[in-house]
């Protein structure tokens, strides 16, 4: 039965699929992620794009979203 | 979802409950001007209007209101019953009733749904329950009233909705704002604290301002390309609009043009027809056109009477001669018998012989003449004698008289005849020429009558073409077909003028976006002292990157959605327009965001002004496109509703079209009044059984009850009939 994704995985599967971001971010777009493993990834890149996303579904403002993003990168990177 | 049964009751000419069992391909409707195609329509728009409750009376049937007595009450209601993971109902209606005084209250509205779970069938809300199965955006895509109504892209945000609801990515503009800003954030921390490094101060500063300059002028040009984009989309939106009018203008435009050339051709004409007869009458002598016959008449007439006079003049001789013979003769008969000579007739005289005759004695010889006696009867005879020869003398003289004057006293037709003679000659040639002339004229006259009556038919042709024109263009005025025509050269100077400045605009934006990224690649390359500020510098370049892959991605997105919108248009346009000329669908994105539908010859010339009909073919294919994208999206498939969409369709274009669409695997209702054929015998408009019995779709004719009264919409009832 074919996987079911939500507009945000939609989202994060177009975005992931970018090439200089991929390059950027040194990881291997599958075409099959999904937000939920994404904000559990152990690659920055992902897992900001993933927050991005999903601050924005749960109806983050734009500051708590870059909060929370910045604090993760400046730890992660 | 797919629409199964819809039951109107008592709604506007539906009078009563009328049922409609739909097919899961292709159900025609089929009716007359005023038959209720387009009260079912409506009443299909209340059931799916959801932004109120609209119980107003004006839906109610007349002929239902008008039966119903004080006290008296029914229900308007329009339900459909429809699949869609299971069997649906949704059912919308409110009562009526009439009031003591006479007024119709309407109450009760409702509007419940029903699903069926097995067996049971459970009541829900029948809002609640068309947006599950049938939401607001997908209706917008699902009826369609008219040809006008086709062209999905008709307003700005068109593109944005569209895309939002089946490229199967939503939303995507909110995500490039949120990450330019942050991108924007961090620039701004990793540029406030490299300032604070002195080492790299300077430089920074000079970045900085460098940046700011930029930036500066990527806003100016900014600002300048959206003036100049809008400037440049309000030149395309207009012409257009002139290019859709185009053919009616230029056809205004010709028609005009030979209406102003048969009024000066008709002028001009006029000028010779029309002309000054009192003046060639007397002062050019054209009364004398008839003098060459009325001269011939006169000298035949002149001759006549010349005959005559001879004749009677030689009657007159004859008579004479024969008086005077009569004389003579009487003279040889009056001589005496011895020859003697008679006395004077006058002696005695009168007197003298009267008073002898009374006194019976002659008074000469003066005997006795007793009375009986020879001398007094010759005396009588004497006295008669005398009365008798002054009788005659008294006629001699008369008679003289009459032999003196002469029969013919005046030479008048001497004189007719030398008058003809005068008028004869030279005169009768130079008069004869005159009356060629004449001739000569009036026939130029009457050539040029028939020319004006000619033109005068020309020109009350085009009169009638450029009413039936405008006519057929009853949005148009012929003031404004004339305003767009003068328009349209100018607009496309202008708006070519604005291109060439829009992309002088754009190639400057490009160079300082360029010179931007340089910029920003410089400051990338600066290599702070402090730790974090390098940490900060790798953060920001991380979210620089992300927001370039929203912003790639949301442009990615939207081009495969047009692209698959195109592809899938153009495989319908092609079904559609079987055998016939169709050119190529192409969605083109417009400078304001949204799009437009664009018909093209495969060569890549543009079809600036496609006919009626293929501009609905291609604006129904990308419909049926959109349809079949959102099945595929939605994993669910729809039905198309349209009222009229083939107005503008030829017979033979109608005919393929029913036939084509009878044919696509997708569930439409088509109310239309086509497959219909006047019947002469009977004066209305008939089914077309031989095209009906071709298709294999479901037909319903609807048509108004017999016997209405024209002036009177409680007697108007629409009829529903099942055909096949």
């Amino acid at each position: 039965m074919a996987k079911h994704y939500s507009n945000g995985d939609k989202i994060l599967q177009a975005v992931l699929a970018n090439e200089k971001l991929s390059q950027w971010g040194e990881y291997e777009p599958t075409g099959e992620e999904t937000i939920s493993e994404a904000l559990s990834s152990s690659n920055p890149t992902i897992r900001a794009v993933a927050m991005i996303i999903d601050g924005e579904e749960n109806n983050s403002t734009q500051k708590e979203v870059y909060t929370q993003l910045t604090q993760f990168l400046t730890q992660a990177l | 979802m797919k629409l199964k049964k819809i039951i109107i009751k008592n709604f506007r000419s539906y009078y009563g409950e009328n049922c409609f069992e739909l097919s899961d391909g292709l159900t025609l409707v089929i009716g007359d001007n005023g038959d209720g195609k387009t009260t079912f329509f409506e009443a299909l728009e209340w059931l799916f209007d959801t932004s109120k409750e609209n119980k107003s009376e004006s839906n109610v049937s007349e002929m239902r209101k008008h039966e119903l007595g004080i006290g008296d009450s029914d229900i308007v209601s329009v339900s459909v019953q429809f699949e869609h993971g299971g069997e649906r109902e949704i059912c919308k209606s409110f009562r009526f009733e009439r009031q003591t005084n006479g007024n119709i209250l309407t109450r009760d509205f409702s509007f419940v749904g029903y699903t069926q779970f097995g067996s049971e069938r459970k009541r829900v809300d029948g809002k609640n329950l068309l947006e599950a199965c049938f939401d607001t955006v997908v209706r917008r895509y699902c009826l369609f009233k008219g040809e006008r109504e086709l062209n999905v892209f008709d307003n700005n945000t068109a593109l944005k909705t569209l895309v939002d609801t089946f490229s199967g990515i939503k939303q995507f503009d909110q995500y490039v704002e949120n990450t330019e800003w942050f991108e924007q954030e961090s620039d701004k921390l990793v540029t406030r604290e490299l300032k604070k490094d002195k080492k790299q101060e300077d430089t920074v500063k000079r970045l900085e301002a460098d940046m700011s300059r930029v930036m500066r002028d990527i806003s100016d040009t900014t600002r300048d390309i959206k003036t100049k984009e809008k400037a440049v989309s309000d030149f395309e939106s207009r012409i257009r609009v002139l290019e859709e009018n185009q053919d009616a203008c230029e056809n205004l435009q010709t028609i005009k043009s030979r209406i102003d050339s048969k009024r000066t051709e008709l002028n001009r004409m006029k000028l010779h027809v029309d002309l000054d007869y009192n003046a060639l009458l007397l002062d050019d002598m054209w009364i004398l056109r008839s003098f060459p016959s009325i001269l011939q008449e006169y000298q035949s007439k002149v001759s006549m009477l010349s005959k005559e006079e001879r004749r009677m003049q030689k009657a007159e001789d004859e008579r004479i001669a024969v008086e005077k013979g009569k004389k003579e003769a009487l003279k040889e008969i009056q001589k005496l018998a011895n020859d003697a000579t008679p006395l004077p007739w006058n002696l005695p005289d009168k007197e003298t012989m009267q008073e002898m005759i009374d006194d019976e004695v002659c008074k000469v010889c003066g005997r006795p003449a007793p009375k009986g006696s020879e001398p007094y009867e010759f005396m009588v005879r004497k006295l008669n004698e005398y009365l008798e020869h002054i009788r005659q003398e008294s006629a001699a003289a008369e008679s003289k008289e009459m032999d003196v004057k002469p029969l013919f006293e005046n030479e008048y037709v001497a004189e007719l005849h030398t008058r003809g003679i005068q008028m004869s000659g030279d005169v009768e040639k130079t008069i004869s020429k005159l009356a060629t002339k004449i001739d000569d004229r009036l026939q130029f006259v009457q050539m040029r009558k028939n020319d004006v009556e000619k033109i005068s038919q020309e020109l009350q042709e085009a009169e009638d073409a450029k009413l039936q024109l405008l006519i057929q263009n009853p949005s148009l005025t012929e003031e404004m077909l004339d305003k767009t025509f003068h328009d349209y050269k100018g607009l496309s100077e202008s708006s070519k003028r604005a291109e060439l400045d829009l992309k002088d605009l754009q190639h400057k934006l490009s160079d300082l976006e360029e010179l931007k990224a340089s910029i920003k690649e410089e400051q990338n390359k600066i290599e702070p002292s402090n730790g974090i500020v390098k940490i900060y510098q790798r953060v920001h370049l991380t979210l620089e990157r992300i927001m370039k892959a929203f912003g790639e991605a949301r442009t990615a997105n939207i081009t495969s959605f047009l692209n698959m919108l195109e592809n899938e248009a153009n495989f319908y346009l092609k079904k559609l327009n079987a055998g016939d000329f169709r050119g190529v669908i192409r969605i083109i994105r417009t400078v304001d965001g949204s799009a437009r539908i664009a018909l093209y010859s495969s060569n890549g010339t543009p079809i600036t002004n496609p006919g009626g009909a293929q501009k609905t073919t291609m604006y129904m294919s990308v419909l049926f496109a959109i349809s079949k994208i959102t099945t595929l999206k939605r994993d669910e498939d729809y039905p198309l509703i349209f009222d009229a969409p083939t107005s503008s369709f030829g017979e033979f274009k109608e005919d393929v079209f029913y036939n084509i669409i009878d044919q696509i695997d997708k569930q439409c209702v088509i109310f239309t009044k086509d497959l219909l054929n006047f019947d002469r015998e009977s004066g209305t408009r008939k089914l077309d059984y031989s095209k009906i019995n071709s298709l294999s779709c479901t037909v319903y004719r609807i048509h108004k009850q017999d016997g209405y009264d024209e002036e009177d919409l409680s007697t108007i009832r629409t009829i529903t009939e099942k055909i096949k």
